[in-house]
C-alpha cells in the first residue's frame, strides 16, 4: 500500500492518494507516478503487513 | 415456327446492343441497387482472360479518375502485369490514411471467378457512387485495393490450354514432378481437339458402371449383384513418354501458390505444394511487397472456388492458439452476416472443417500482419435449384441443371475415339467451365452478394473519431483536457494477434497548439484511474482502440488558446478535432 | 557411402607453408580482393560470381572450386559469416579456398577437384561484419536494413553509445539493491549472477554500454543493425523477435543463397561456421522429435552419419572443450538439415580452451566455472592483455545518485581468436573438409 499525504494547497491531478500494490517480487521494483500541483513537500508511506513500512518526503 | 425463330433473333440482337453500348438515359428505368446507365458497359455473364481483365481495369480507371487508380504491383513469372485498382474518393482525404480492404482472386489457376467478383466490386463502387449515399460515405472513409488476379499466367493457361475444371491449380513455373529429369513430358492430351480435357470410358464386360437409363450422358455405379457395361479410364490423355503411366507429369500441379506464405510455412515434405521458401513465387512476392507498403490494410478477402464457404484460418492445427477469443468474436460477427447475405454459403474454419494446411495466404494476412481475412470459396451446387445439392454420385442435380437451365451447353456428349494404348474408347463429360465456375446467368448475382459481404467487412474496419473534449480549470493557469476517442465499428485498430507481436505501431493521440505539462491514458474516468506517459506526453501512445468502444486520454496543459487533438492509427485512419 | 582415411597423411605434408600474407582479419574490401585473387590465379579450377547484394550494397560472393563438369560432381557447400560477429568464419572459408588451391597442381588435390565440387559462400553477413572494423566496435549481427527491433513504431532510436570513448561497446555495472550480479569470487573483474537459491545477494545491475536514448526504461534495444542472416531462415523462424525479419527469408542475402542452393542438386552436405556447434558432439537421435508431423529431430540413419563426422572432426580438428549450443530457430544449420534435406554441420572453429591454473602465480581451480573468467585466465597465459577494459566510474544521467562503472570483456574477443592462431585453424578445417569428401555418394 502506498499512501500520499498532502499538505496545504497541494492537489493531486493524476494518481490516487491510497494506491494498493498487488505484489512486488523479490529483488523487484514497482514504479508509481503522481502528478501533483502545489509547493513544499509531500510525504509518501509505503509498506505491507509482511515488510513493515518506509516513509519518505518528496520535495516538489 | 418461323415466327418463333425470328422472335429469338430479335431478342438476341437487342441484348447485344445493351452489352456493347450505353443507351439513351431516357430509355432506362433503374432497377434498384444497380447502376442504371453505367459509363463502363460490361456484361457480367462471361469470364475474361488477362487481356480482358487489363481492358476492364483500364476502362474503369479512365472513366472515374477521381475514384479509381490503376497500377501494376509487379510482373508474373511470364511477365504479365498484376493489376491493382485502388478505389476510394480521392478528393476526400489521403488514401494511405484510410482503413483499407485488400481483395484478390484466382490464386489457383482454375479458380477463376474471383477475378470477375473482384472487378465487379470495382465497377459497382465506381458506377453507383453518383447515386448512392452509402457508397459515397464508404469511399470517403475507406479504400479498396483490388487485384483481380494474382496468378495471371495460370489464368490464361487454364482458359487457353486444354484443361478440366480442376486444372491447372498451380502457376506455370516448370517443375519435374516425377524427378526423371524431364519437365512436363506427360500431361493431359486433348485427344479429340475440342479444347477440353474430358473423361475416357471403354466398353467392358467386367466394368462396374453402366449408362443411366434416365440420362444417357450419365454413368452410374452398378450394385454388387449387377453386371456393368463400362469401365472408366481416367482423364483424357495418353502415355506420351512411354513409361507405362498416363498423364503423370503435366504442368497442372507443379506447386501450390497457397502454400507459399510466411506464417507457419513448412517445406514440401511436410506441406505438399510448398515451393522453396515463403514468397518464393514472384506473384506472391508482389502481393507481399504491396501489403507491406500499405499498413492501412485492415481487412482482406482472397476469393477461391468452390463449395460455398466463408473461410477463416487457422489453416494449421498448430495455430489454433493464434486465433484467440477476442479475434474470433470479430471474425464470427462479420462472417455470420455473410451467411445471411450469401444464401448457400457456410462460415467454416479451414483446419477444422476442411483440412490442415500450412503457409496459406489467409494465415499470413492474419498471423503475419494481423489483418482480419476471409477466403470465400465461390460457387455452390445450392445455387442450381436454391436447395442443397450433394456430391453424392447418385445425385444427378448437375445433369438436371445442365439439361433444363443450360440446355446441355455444359456437356460434351460421349463420342468414339481410337486410343493408341486403350484401343476403341469414348470421350465425353462436363466441360471445364462447369462444376467449379458459375454458369453465366448466376455470375452477376453471386458476384453482387459476395461483394456485399466484402463491403460489410470493409465497413467494419475501424472508424475513429475524437468524440468529446472536456476541459477543467485547475487554477494557476493550468487546464485539464480530457478527450474521448471512439471506434464506431466492430474491428479494433489492432487485432489480438497484432497486439501479441506488436506488428503495427501503437495508435497516436496527440495534442498540438498547447503547452503540455503531463499526459496520461485514463483507464477509468469514473474512479479517476490514469497511467501517466512520461516520455513525449503530447503524443499519447495507445496500444489499441477496441471495436465499438472508446479510450480516454488526458493532458494537463498550461495557458489557453486553440488546440487540436488528432488520433492517428495505421489501420484505423486519421481523425482530428479542434477547440 | 564408403570412407577412406588415406588422405590424412597426404594433406598435412603441404600445409605448413600456407597463409603468409595475412596479418589480421580482412574487412569486406580485403575479403573481396582475396577472393578475386584466388579466382584470377586459378581460372581453370574456380569461378567467382556475385549472387546479389545485401541491403547495404555489399556483394554475396560464391566461389565454385572444382574441375570438369562441376555441377554433376558430389558437392559440399562451405558457408561463412552466418553471424556478423563471427569474423573467424569468413576467414576460415576464404582460408580454406586459398590453402586448397595453393596446391592445386599436386596430383592429390587434382584428384580431389576432379571428383568433388566445393561451393564456398564466404560471408553471409557482410553488412554486420564491417562493425568489427568500424570506429566504434560492437558485436553486430544485423544487416543494413532499417528495422524496429523493439517494435514500438520507431526505428533505430536507441543504439549503443560509446560513453567512455574507447571505441568499443562494453558493459555498464550499476550498484543497486535490486542488482542480480556480483563479482566472481576468484576474479573481481568478472560479474556473475548471484545465486539467490543459496542466499546470495546481488550488488550490480549489468547492462550494455549506452544511454536510454528514447527514455523507455530499456537500454540499447533498437540500434543500427537490421536483420540477422542466422535468424532469417525458415526452420522455426522466430517471427517478430529482434533481428528475425518480418517474415522468413525476408532479406536479399538469404534469398539469393537459397535460390542458388536449391539449384545445386549435387550438394550433399553443408558445412557452416558460426556459434552453433553440432560438429564436435554428434547429433543424438530423439525418436519423438524425429517422428512428429513437423519434423524436429534428425532421423536415426542420419544421426549415425553425424557420429562418424564428429569422430573425424575430433580426431583432426580437436573438438576438445567445445561449447554445447542449442540452435535458436531461423538459423542456417537447422535449415540445412530440416528444410534443405542435406547433412548440415556447423562449428565455431575456435573457442577459448580450458585454462589450467598457473601454479607459479598461485592460481587455483575456479570455485565457480565461468566462461569469461576462464577466458581471461587463458588470455593472460597467452600473454594477451588487451581483451579487457577496466571498470571505470562514469556519471550516467540515466542513473542519478547511483554508482555506474563502464568496463568488462571487450567485444568479439571470445569468439574470434588472436589472428596468429587463424593459420592453424584453417589447416584443421582444410583437413576436415578434405576428409568429408570421402563421404561423397558413390
Amino acid at each position: 500500500m502506498a499512501k500520499l499525504t498532502l499538505v496545504n494547497g497541494q492537489t493531486i491531478i493524476s494518481g490516487q492518494t491510497n494506491k494498493a500494490i498487488d505484489t512486488i517480487e523479490g529483488y523487484g521494483t514497482k514504479q508509481l507516478t503522481w502528478v501533483i500541483k502545489g509547493n513544499g513537500k509531500v510525504k509518501l508511506d509505503v509498506g505491507s503487513p509482511s515488510t513493515g513500512s518506509k516513509s519518505i518526503d518528496i520535495s516538489l | 415456327m418461323s415466327f418463333t425463330i425470328r422472335f429469338i433473333i430479335i431478342l438476341f440482337l437487342s441484348a447485344t446492343v445493351i452489352d456493347t453500348q450505353s443507351q439513351n438515359a431516357d430509355q432506362i428505368f433503374k432497377a434498384a441497387g444497380s447502376p442504371a446507365n453505367p459509363k463502363v458497359a460490361i456484361s457480367w455473364n462471361h469470364y475474361n482472360d488477362h487481356g480482358g481483365i487489363t481492358e476492364i481495369c483500364k476502362k474503369i480507371a479512365a472513366a472515374y479518375p477521381e475514384l479509381a487508380k490503376l497500377e501494376s504491383i509487379g510482373k508474373s513469372f511470364k511477365g504479365r502485369e498484376m493489376w491493382c485498382l485502388t478505389i476510394t474518393d480521392f478528393k476526400k482525404g489521403d488514401p494511405e490514411h484510410k482503413p483499407g480492404i485488400y481483395i484478390d482472386g484466382n490464386i489457383h489457376s482454375n479458380e477463376i471467378q474471383g477475378s470477375e467478383f473482384a472487378m465487379y466490386t470495382a465497377w459497382y463502387l465506381t458506377e453507383t457512387f453518383k447515386d448512392t449515399k452509402f457508397i459515397q460515405e464508404l469511399l470517403a472513409d475507406k479504400v479498396f485495393y483490388i487485384v483481380p488476379t494474382i496468378n495471371p499466367d495460370g489464368r490464361d493457361s487454364y482458359f487457353h490450354e486444354p484443361n478440366t475444371a480442376s486444372t491447372p491449380r498451380s502457376g506455370v513455373i516448370p517443375i519435374d514432378n516425377d524427378r526423371d529429369g524431364m519437365v512436363n513430358e506427360d500431361g493431359y492430351d486433348d485427344l479429340d481437339g475440342d479444347g477440353e480435357i474430358l473423361l475416357m470410358r471403354r466398353k467392358s464386360n467386367n466394368g462396374r458402371l453402366r449408362v443411366d437409363p434416365a440420362d444417357p450422358r450419365r454413368m452410374i455405379q452398378v450394385g454388387p449383384d449387377e453386371k456393368g457395361t463400362y469401365e472408366m479410364l481416367g482423364l483424357e490423355g495418353k502415355d506420351n513418354d512411354g513409361d507405362g503411366q498416363v498423364n503423370e507429369d503435366g504442368y497442372t500441379f507443379e506447386y501450390d501458390p497457397n502454400r507459399d506464405w510466411g506464417w507457419g510455412w513448412q517445406p514440401n515434405y511436410i506441406q505438399n505444394g510448398a515451393y522453396k521458401y515463403p514468397f518464393s513465387l514472384p506473384e506472391n512476392r508482389n502481393v507481399l511487397n504491396f501489403v507491406m507498403k500499405h499498413p492501412n490494410i485492415a481487412a482482406a478477402q482472397s476469393y477461391h472456388n468452390a463449395g460455398g464457404m466463408i473461410l477463416r484460418g487457422p489453416g494449421g492445427q498448430e495455430d489454433v492458439g493464434t486465433y484467440n477469443s477476442q479475434d474470433v468474436q470479430v471474425y464470427d460477427a462479420i462472417a455470420k452476416k455473410g451467411e445471411e447475405l450469401i444464401p448457400g454459403y457456410r462460415y467454416l474454419v479451414v483446419h477444422k472443417d476442411l483440412y490442415s494446411a500450412y503457409g496459406g495466404e489467409l494465415d499470413w494476412f492474419y498471423g503475419g500482419r494481423g489483418i482480419y481475412t476471409y477466403s470465400n470459396e465461390l460457387w455452390t451446387p445450392y445455387l442450381m435449384f436454391n436447395k442443397d445439392a450433394t456430391r453424392d454420385p447418385q445425385d444427378n442435380a448437375s445433369y438436371q441443371f445442365d439439361r433444363f437451365l443450360l440446355f446441355k451447353d455444359a456437356f460434351v456428349d460421349w463420342h468414339e475415339y481410337n486410343h493408341p494404348q486403350y484401343g476403341k474408347i469414348e470421350i465425353g463429360g462436363f466441360k471445364k467451365n462447369f462444376g467449379r465456375a458459375h454458369p453465366g446467368f448466376l455470375l452477376e448475382s453471386d458476384a453482387h452478394r459476395n461483394m456485399a459481404f466484402t463491403i460489410y467487412h470493409c465497413y467494419h474496419t475501424p472508424k475513429l473519431q475524437v468524440d468529446t473534449i472536456i476541459e477543467k480549470d485547475l487554477g494557476d493557469g493550468l487546464k485539464e483536457i480530457t478527450a474521448v476517442i471512439s471506434n464506431q465499428r466492430i474491428m479494433p485498430t489492432h487485432s489480438s494477434q497484432d497486439i501479441k507481436f506488436n506488428i503495427e505501431r501503437p495508435d497516436y493521440i496527440s495534442i498540438t497548439g498547447a503547452k503540455v505539462i503531463a499526459g496520461m491514458i485514463v483507464d477509468n474516468p469514473d474512479l479517476n484511474i490514469a497511467r501517466e506517459q512520461k516520455n513525449n506526453p503530447a503524443t499519447i501512445e495507445v496500444s489499441n482502440i477496441p471495436g465499438l468502444d472508446e479510450v480516454t486520454v488526458r493532458w494537463i496543459v498550461q495557458g489557453s488558446g486553440k488546440y487540436t487533438i488528432t488520433v492517428d492509427s495505421k489501420k484505423g485512419g486519421l481523425s482530428t478535432k479542434s477547440k | 557411402m564408403r570412407i577412406r582415411l588415406l588422405t590424412l597423411l597426404l594433406c598435412t605434408t603441404f600445409l605448413s607453408s600456407i597463409l603468409v600474407a595475412q596479418t589480421g582479419y580482412s574487412d569486406y574490401a580485403k575479403q573481396t580482393s582475396r577472393l578475386k585473387s584466388i579466382a584470377n590465379a586459378n581460372a581453370s579450377t574456380t569461378k567467382l560470381v556475385s549472387l546479389g547484394k545485401t541491403s547495404g550494397g555489399k556483394d554475396i560472393w560464391m566461389l565454385t572450386i572444382g574441375t570438369g563438369e562441376t555441377s554433376s560432381h558430389p558437392a559440399i557447400a562451405v558457408v561463412g559469416g552466418t553471424e556478423g560477429s563471427h569474423i573467424l568464419g569468413t576467414e576460415l572459408a576464404i582460408g580454406f579456398a586459398e590453402s586448397l588451391l595453393q596446391n592445386s597442381n599436386s596430383d592429390s588435390i587434382k584428384a580431389v577437384l576432379a571428383k568433388t565440387t566445393y561451393y564456398v559462400f564466404p560471408n553471409m553477413s557482410p553488412d554486420a561484419m564491417e562493425q568489427y572494423f568500424a570506429a566504434i566496435k560492437y558485436e553486430r549481427l544485423g544487416n543494413a536494413s532499417v528495422t524496429d527491433d523493439d517494435r514500438d513504431g520507431k526505428t533505430n532510436e536507441d543504439p549503443y553509445d560509446d560513453l567512455d570513448g574507447n571505441g568499443k561497446i562494453t558493459w555498464m555495472r550499476i550498484e543497486s539493491p535490486v542488482g542480480e550480479y556480483k563479482t566472481h569470487p576468484d576474479d573481481p573483474r568478472i560479474l556473475i549472477k548471484a545465486d539467490i537459491t543459496k542466499g546470495e545477494k546481488g550488488k550490480y545491475l549489468l547492462l550494455s554500454e549506452g544511454m536510454d536514448n528514447d527514455k523507455d526504461g530499456v537500454f540499447n534495444e533498437d540500434g543500427d543493425g537490421g536483420v540477422q542472416f542466422n535468424k532469417n531462415l525458415t526452420y522455426k523462424h522466430p517471427s517478430f523477435s529482434p533481428g528475425s525479419g518480418e517474415f522468413p527469408v525476408s532479406e536479399n542475402e538469404s534469398r539469393v543463397l537459397l535460390d542458388q542452393l536449391f539449384e545445386l542438386f549435387n550438394i550433399y552436405a553443408v558445412i557452416s561456421f558460426g556459434t552453433n556447434n553440432n560438429l564436435s558432439s554428434p547429433v543424438s537421435y530423439n525418436p519423438a522429435a524425429a517422428n512428429q508431423r513437423i519434423v524436429a529431430g534428425w532421423l536415426e540413419a542420419d544421426t549415425k552419419v553425424s557420429s562418424l563426422v564428429s569422430d573425424l572432426y575430433n580426431k583432426t580438428g580437436g573438438g576438445k572443450d567445445a561449447p554445447k549450443t542449442t540452435a535458436m530457430g531461423g538459423d542456417f544449420v537447422s535449415w540445412g538439415y530440416y528444410h534443405f534435406a542435406r547433412f548440415s554441420f556447423s562449428t565455431p572453429g575456435w573457442w577459448p580452451p580450458k585454462a589450467k591454473p598457473d601454479t607459479t602465480k598461485k592460481e587455483k581451480a575456479f570455485t565457480i566455472d565461468d566462461a569469461s573468467a576462464n577466458f581471461l585466465r587463458w588470455s593472460a597465459q597467452q600473454g594477451i592483455n588487451d581483451n579487457y577494459t577496466d571498470w571505470k566510474a562514469y556519471t550516467h544521467p540515466d542513473f542519478p545518485n547511483q554508482k555506474v562503472e563502464i568496463g568488462g570483456i571487450d567485444p568479439f574477443v571470445m569468439s574470434n581468436p588472436p589472428y596468429k592462431l587463424v593459420g592453424d585453424l584453417v589447416k584443421n578445417i582444410l583437413i576436415s573438409l578434405l576428409n568429408y569428401q570421402h563421404f561423397n555418394p558413390q
